[in-house]
């Protein structure tokens, strides 16, 4: 990996559905990010572990762990207390933000969205260079 | 032992009444006597004093004397006795009544506020009160019982639309999002753009089927299915769904086969409604068995008169506790959901409503671990 591959930020993105994860995946890498991938909770706490992404987006409804579980471990852990976290939800939920906020989330995007707004979303949720 | 207050009540009265009378009784003949004596001692003065007669008017006079204290003696213990049954009676009105009483006040108010599993303490002393408190128990329990099962209900519906609305909008998130990939960039290469394509028509299928499943419930809860009356084969039809399935079985390192025997007689109903049938079951089968397992289909008599459909899997089985559960809607077993395997938990509902309206019967044997096989029982007649 060279320098220049180093200094894009990593995002660590959580779906259970593979579609969407691909989606996304396709998405932020033609944006300039480097992007790992889990298909469920268990899978995404171990990897944010391992590499420390500088964002995770969190599917909400996960096998294992879902998206608040996963939020509230991460807040607990030690270095990554304050990583940002972005949910999507696929779910009507009234109160789904309140939720998000409530298991440390930093932002929330309702399902189906489009790529565009996600990748903003992101951008505003990364520490400006 | 149970007894009845009101009898033990009206007994004391009667008691305490017979007593009182008793008293009365004995007061008033001790006062008579006391008259009489003393109307004896005024004849005797009357009649002149002889020694004789000073003797007995003194006799009179002395019995008058203890005759009256008599009386004065059993009117002051019928009073005591009389006091002393009221105090008695008064004490078991609050011991019977009023505590039992308070006690049912008090769990009414309980449950009044809001606390549905307050009941009425059972009495050290059963009494006809006590009978009152069960009564009031029962229904408490029924209320309660009643109460939990709309919260069960309405628990189920906000699961429901939780679950649809995860399974409408997750399919539609891949529409729209490849859609808005392809629109964004004319350059991508064309493999890209086939494979994105793929994508959205796998996922605008499969909310086409959910949407149809969806459909098919509301019209079964709304009791408007109606089904074909028509006699038809049921081996073409079961080639037909076999065939359907043939390159998702392949995509999923899965051998799907066939084995039937032929049959005597055929199927009255709907064809369609059956082909969706025994679609669903090799659809599941395809979902829940692991790559380079086999889904087997088999059609053959069934005793006389009837048919058996059989869609066997070698997928993870189904524990014997779900197996009740697993033909009401919307269920999804635990193992299902941790294993994050698609699904709304509508399609084994609707193979039933489907096969009950034909006069038939489903079945499922599986062991733990080792694979499924339902198996569609379907009325034949002759040809």
């Amino acid at each position: 990996m060279n320098a220049e591959e180093e200094s894009k930020p990593l995002v660590l993105i959580a779906d259970d559905d593979e579609d969407i994860r691909e989606l996304v995946r396709f998405r932020l890498e033609r944006a300039g990010y480097r992007v790992i991938a889990a298909a469920d909770g268990r899978e995404a706490l171990e990897l944010a572990e391992q590499h420390h992404p500088d964002l995770v987006l969190l599917d909400v409804m996960m096998p294992h762990l879902d998206g608040f579980e996963v939020t509230r471990r991460l807040r607990q852990h030690e270095s990554l207390a304050s990583v940002p976290v972005v949910l999507l939800s696929a779910s009507m939920h009234g109160d789904a933000d309140a939720a998000s906020f409530e298991s440390g989330a930093n932002a929330h995007m309702l399902k189906p969205f489009a790529p565009a707004d996600l990748l903003k979303m992101i951008d505003e949720q990364l520490p400006g260079d | 032992m149970r007894r009845n207050l009101a009898l033990q009540m009206l007994g004391g009265a009667v008691v305490l009444a017979l007593l009182s009378v008793g008293v009365f009784v004995i007061t008033v003949t001790a006062i008579e006597d006391q008259s009489d004596a003393t109307r004896q001692a005024k004849t005797a003065l009357s009649q002149g004093l002889g020694p004789e007669d000073r003797q007995q008017a003194a006799e009179a006079l002395e019995r008058a004397d203890s005759e009256g204290k008599r009386a004065v003696r059993w009117g002051v213990a019928g009073m005591i006795l009389i006091v002393l049954g009221s105090v008695l009676i008064v004490f078991y009105l609050i011991r019977g009544v009023l505590i039992p009483v308070k006690r049912i006040e008090e769990a009414a108010s309980r449950i009044a506020d809001g606390d549905l599993s307050a009941r009425v303490p059972r009495l050290s002393e059963a009494t006809g009160i006590d009978r009152m408190g069960e009564a009031f128990n029962s229904m408490a329990a029924a209320v309660e019982k009643a109460s939990l099962g709309m919260v069960e209900a309405e628990r189920g519906r906000d699961e429901f639309f939780s679950v649809v609305s995860h399974e409408l909008r997750t399919p539609l998130t891949s529409i729209i999002g490849y859609l808005e990939l392809l629109l964004e960039d004319d350059s991508l290469p064309a493999e890209q753009r086939t494979k994105f394509l793929n994508v959205i028509n796998r996922n605008a299928r499969r909310l086409l089927r959910l949407v149809g499943d969806l459909l098919f419930v509301a019209r079964v809860e709304a009791g408007r299915v109606e089904l074909d009356h028509q006699a038809f084969d049921l081996a073409p039809v079961i080639q037909g769904c076999v065939e359907t399935f043939q390159i998702r079985a392949a995509s999923h390192g899965l051998e799907l086969v066939e084995e039937s025997a032929p049959l005597e007689g055929r199927c009255v109903g709907d064809e369609g409604r059956i082909a969706q049938a025994v679609d669903n079951l090799i659809s599941n089968a395809i979902k829940f068995s692991p790559e380079g397992g086999r889904v087997t289909v088999r059609l053959h008599p069934d005793g006389a008169k009837r048919a058996a459909i059989e869609v066997v899997d070698t997928g993870m089985g189904i524990p014997e506790g779900d197996q009740e559960a697993l033909f009401s809607r919307f269920f999804r077993g635990k193992l299902v959901r941790s294993a994050s395997i698609q699904g709304t938990g509508l399609g084994l509902g609707i193979v039933k409503t489907i096969v009950d309206g034909h006069g038939g019967e489903i079945s499922l044997e599986s062991v733990d671990g080792q694979g499924s096989t339902f198996t569609i029982h379907l009325p034949l007649v002759d040809e």
